[in-house]
Parts: C-alpha cells; sequence; structure tokens
C-alpha cells in the first residue's frame, strides 16, 4: 500500500480503537450482561468509546443498541425487572459501583431522546433547568448559560430576541436543538442521544447532524440511529449490534467500505442474512 | 457467483439495476474483445474491410461506457451502496474506463493493416501477432474473471503482465535491429511500434481491471503494491 503523508493530501486521521490510552477513552465498557427479567438483552459486551468523537450504534429494532445507551447513564436504573453484570468505567470508576450518585453521573452523562421533549416553561427556563436544580441562582451566570449554550446547539440567532417565550413555540428541529442546549447547559462529558432526529424532517435533520459535527469539540457523542447514511455521515466510529451482541466496532470508514464481518455487510448493505 | 451476492437485497429492485448493470459491463467487455480479435485478424491478413469495421464499431463501446456510468451514478444518487455493493459500484466505473480504452488501443492496432506494407516488412507482423493473442487471452482472462469475481484468476492476469512486458521488450529489440539494418524501414516499422504499444498498454489495462476484482472481493486496494508484496497484501483479511 502506498503511502502519502497526512499534512499533503490532508488525509482523515484515524484512531486505532485497539490502541485507545486510557486518556483517550471516555466510556470503557467491560464484559457488560443485561437481563430484562429472564430474557437477556445484552450479551457481553465489550468496548472503548473514545473521547470527543462521535460514536455510533446501528442495528435492527430491538437489537439492544438502546438498552446499551441507556446503560451509559444508568437509565434502566429505572426499569424495575433490570439487572445488569460487568461494568462501565467513567474515569476508571465503575459507573455501577453502589457509591456512584446516579444524579450525579447523569449531569456528567447527559441524554437527549427520540422526540424533543421541552418542558412547559420558557425558552430560557428551559436551558437553565439542570443549573436551577444544582441552586444557581446569579442571574449574570444564568444568562452566560443560556446564550453559550443555545449558541452550542446552533439555536441561539433563531431564538434570541425570544428567550421568554414558551418552548412550545419552536418548530420540532428548534425544540431538539433546545433539548441539546438544556443537556449541554450543565456541561457534561458525555452527550448520549437516541435517534435525535428520527422526529425531524431532513432539513432539521441535517442542521442537527452540524450541530454534532461541532459538539464533538468539547463533548464525547454517542448516537444511537435507524439511518444508516447518518451514522455514515455524522460519526467517527460505528458499532453494529445485533440481538444484543456487539458483532463489529470499528472506523466509520471501515464499516461502510469493507466491513470484516458477514452480519454487517449484510445490515448496511440492505440484505436479508 | 456467491462472491457477488447480488440477488439478496431486500430491495429487488435493487437487486436487478445491480444485476442489469453488471450485465452492461460484461456485454460491454464482449465487444471489446471482439474489437481486439478483429484488428489483430485484420492486420494478421491485411483485411483492410476488417479493419474499417473495427474502426466504425468503437462508438459503440464509447456508447456504452457513457451509458454505464450514467447508471452507475443514479445507483449512487438513488440507493447509496455500502460496503461490497459500494466496491462493486467503483470498481464497475473504473473497469469501464479501461475497457474503453483497450477499445481505443485495439483501433489503433486496426489502422495498422490500413498501410501498405512491402513482403519483407510483413514478416515484422509475426511478432506482433504472438504478443497480440497474449494479449487477447489476458483481456479473455480478466473479463472471465470479473464475470465471476475470481479472485484467483485476477491475481493470474496480475502475473501474466509481467510477461506480457518482457514479450514487449522483445519485439521492440527486434524491431530496432531491423529499422538500424534498413533504415527505409523505419516509418512502416514505425508503426509496427506503436501497435506492439498499444498492445503492451492494453496488458496494463487487463492489470487495472484485475485489481479491481481484487479490491471488490478483499477490499484491498492493491494499486501500485510490488509484486512481491502482493500475495501478502490480498491474504490479509479485509
Amino acid at each position: 500500500m502506498i503511502s502519502v503523508a497526512p499534512e499533503v493530501m490532508n488525509l482523515e486521521k484515524q484512531l486505532d480503537l485497539g490502541q485507545l490510552s486510557e486518556e483517550q477513552t471516555a466510556l470503557e465498557i467491560q464484559g457488560l450482561n443485561l437481563f430484562y427479567g429472564d430474557k437477556q438483552a445484552l450479551f457481553d459486551i465489550n468496548m472503548k468509546i473514545p473521547k470527543r468523537q462521535v460514536t455510533a450504534f446501528i442495528g435492527p429494532s430491538g437489537c439492544g443498541k438502546s438498552t446499551l445507551l441507556r446503560c451509559m447513564n444508568r437509565m434502566n436504573d429505572l426499569v424495575d425487572t433490570c439487572r445488569t453484570e460487568g461494568k462501565i468505567n467513567l474515569h476508571g470508576k465503575n459507573i455501577y459501583d453502589k457509591d456512584i450518585d446516579v444524579a450525579a453521573l447523569r449531569q456528567n452523562v447527559g441524554m437527549v431522546f427520540q422526540r424533543p421533549n421541552p418542558f412547559p416553561k420558557s425558552i430560557y427556563e428551559n436551558v437553565i433547568y439542570g443549573l436551577r436544580l444544582q441552586g444557581v441562582k446569579d442571574k449574570r451566570r444564568l444568562d452566560e448559560v443560556v446564550e453559550g449554550s443555545l449558541k452550542g446547539a446552533a439555536l441561539w440567532d433563531e431564538v434570541k430576541d425570544r428567550l421568554h417565550e414558551s418552548a412550545f413555540g419552536l418548530s420540532g428541529g428548534q425544540q431538539q436543538r433546545l433539548v441539546i442546549a438544556r443537556a449541554i447547559a450543565i456541561e457534561p462529558e458525555v452527550l448520549l442521544l437516541d435517534e435525535p432526529t428520527s422526529a425531524l424532517d431532513p432539513i432539521s435533520t441535517l442542521t442537527i447532524e452540524e450541530l454534532i459535527n461541532d459538539l464533538k469539540e468539547k463533548y464525547t457523542v454517542v448516537i444511537v440511529t435507524h439511518n444508516m447514511q447518518q451514522a455514515a455521515r455524522v460519526s467517527d466510529q460505528t458499532a453494529f449490534m445485533y440481538m444484543g451482541e456487539l458483532i463489529e466496532y470499528a472506523n466509520t470508514n471501515t464499516i461502510f467500505t469493507t466491513p470484516a464481518e458477514r452480519k454487517t455487510e449484510d445490515y448496511i448493505t440492505g440484505r436479508y442474512g | 457467483m456467491d462472491n457477488l451476492n447480488l440477488g439478496k437485497h431486500i430491495s429487488g429492485q435493487f437487486n436487478e439495476e445491480l444485476e442489469a448493470i453488471r450485465n452492461n459491463v460484461l456485454t460491454m467487455g464482449g465487444i471489446v474483445e471482439k474489437q481486439l480479435s478483429d484488428a489483430l485478424d485484420a492486420v494478421e491478413r491485411f483485411d483492410s474491410d476488417m479493419a474499417q469495421k473495427v474502426l466504425q464499431s468503437d462508438y459503440r463501446i464509447n456508447a456504452m461506457e457513457v451509458q454505464i456510468d450514467e447508471e452507475c451514478t443514479r445507483i449512487i444518487a438513488k440507493r447509496q451502496p455500502a460496503a461490497s455493493d459500494l466496491r462493486l459500484v467503483m470498481a464497475i466505473i473504473k473497469t469501464i474506463a479501461d475497457l474503453e480504452r483497450i477499445g481505443d488501443e485495439a483501433e489503433r492496432i486496426a489502422k495498422v493493416a490500413l498501410d501498405s506494407f512491402t513482403n519483407a516488412q510483413q514478416e515484422l507482423l509475426v511478432n506482433l501477432d504472438n504478443l497480440g493473442r497474449h494479449v487477447l487471452q489476458m483481456l479473455r482472462d480478466v473479463l472471465n474473471a470479473f464475470a465471476r469475481m475470481d479472485i484467483d484468476a485476477a491475481i493470474a492476469v496480475h502475473k501474466e503482465d509481467r510477461r506480457v512486458d518482457r514479450e514487449y521488450e522483445a519485439v521492440t529489440r527486434q524491431l530496432m535491429t531491423y529499422m538500424m539494418e534498413d533504415p527505409r524501414s523505419i516509418p512502416s516499422i514505425m508503426d509496427v511500434l506503436w501497435s506492439a504499444r498499444s498492445l503492451e498498454r492494453i496488458g496494463d489495462r487487463c492489470q487495472n481491471i484485475s485489481e479491481y476484482i481484487i479490491y471488490f472481493v478483499k477490499g484491498k486496494d492493491i494499486r501500485h503494491t510490488s509484486y512481491e508484496n502482493l500475495e501478502q497484501e490480498i491474504d490479509h483479511k479485509p
């Protein structure tokens, strides 16, 4: 294979997922099994999610990708019958340890869902909701956070003149960006996006995708998507899951041009296995 | 056929589109092969009618290249192929470009049959014919390899190019000897030399196509890889 100096060709640098140092790793999942009652939903998941990169999970419905995403900030705790084994390490500490403060964890690992879920409050109050819970009262600081977060979510220019109007007056795409602004207002390290654009039109989808690309400068982004082309467009790493197992996890370029596993190939090329 | 696995998409229409495009490439390959074979026959027999026929048929190859390119563009726009489907489309786009150029070279060779040669000079063309048949076989082999996406056959073609190169060098040396012996023959020998050069280039293009086949099957781009490293590169899993 010929090699060209990257500076000549301006080539993308790819991470070697097998060789991620602790510095480069945001989340490390080790031997994760998950059960809903008697039914096992995740089987021995092992992977490292790199810092300040976009990692996408793809796979057919029911393959466990959303379940895995929910494990990353312990949203599955809310399901009574749910039981997990194994570890998810954040800063070398297992988030399933007994002494973990789940509220603090969720501040650090924020989540955005499929349907935009703004609170029935003003745009301003939506963004600072997390800070209010933390007891922040300093008006100047709140104003700064609102502006910074809305800019970070690429929404500021559209709403700066109506910050105190109801969030419900925004379009679906704007609401979703507002929710992202709310999530980044509390400065998490990791942002989990569970099919963030599946309820949006194509143009709003592209805006969110563009935003995701900007978000990775500051945050580690993990996204679950049904739209394979979206995974191809926005992510640096792609993980393919099938029936609760992690089948293949590699650089997105590799997954979409030369996947190693037949199951991955069949799924992304739209074949029945 | 198992390598291609074209019939298994959930979208039956996509299956049909890929199958159609592949058949068109094979048809185009068949026409190119016929053109080269006719051009060689025309030169061998000094058959100017046949040479004319070759010159007049080249437009079909050009038209097919344009049409298949269009089909590929449509597939990329509408289906967003990934993985092996994407590699197939990429391999096809490149293959037809090389096939079209092989058609051009065949045309160039056929033109030699339109020139007048003395009896002594006609003997020169025997050398050309051997090289020509060798290259024609190489083209057939690579088209068969393409039809079956047969990686072993593709590797064999890839290696064959070395022999064609050596044969071309031998022909060149011989032609130079003739030129030194009889400078008056230089103009017509130059024509033969250009034809030999065309044949050698066809060998290179067959080698290119074999590289696209390997790229499709293995996902490995082995262009500009040395012969020594070739098999090692290919054995490495994609």
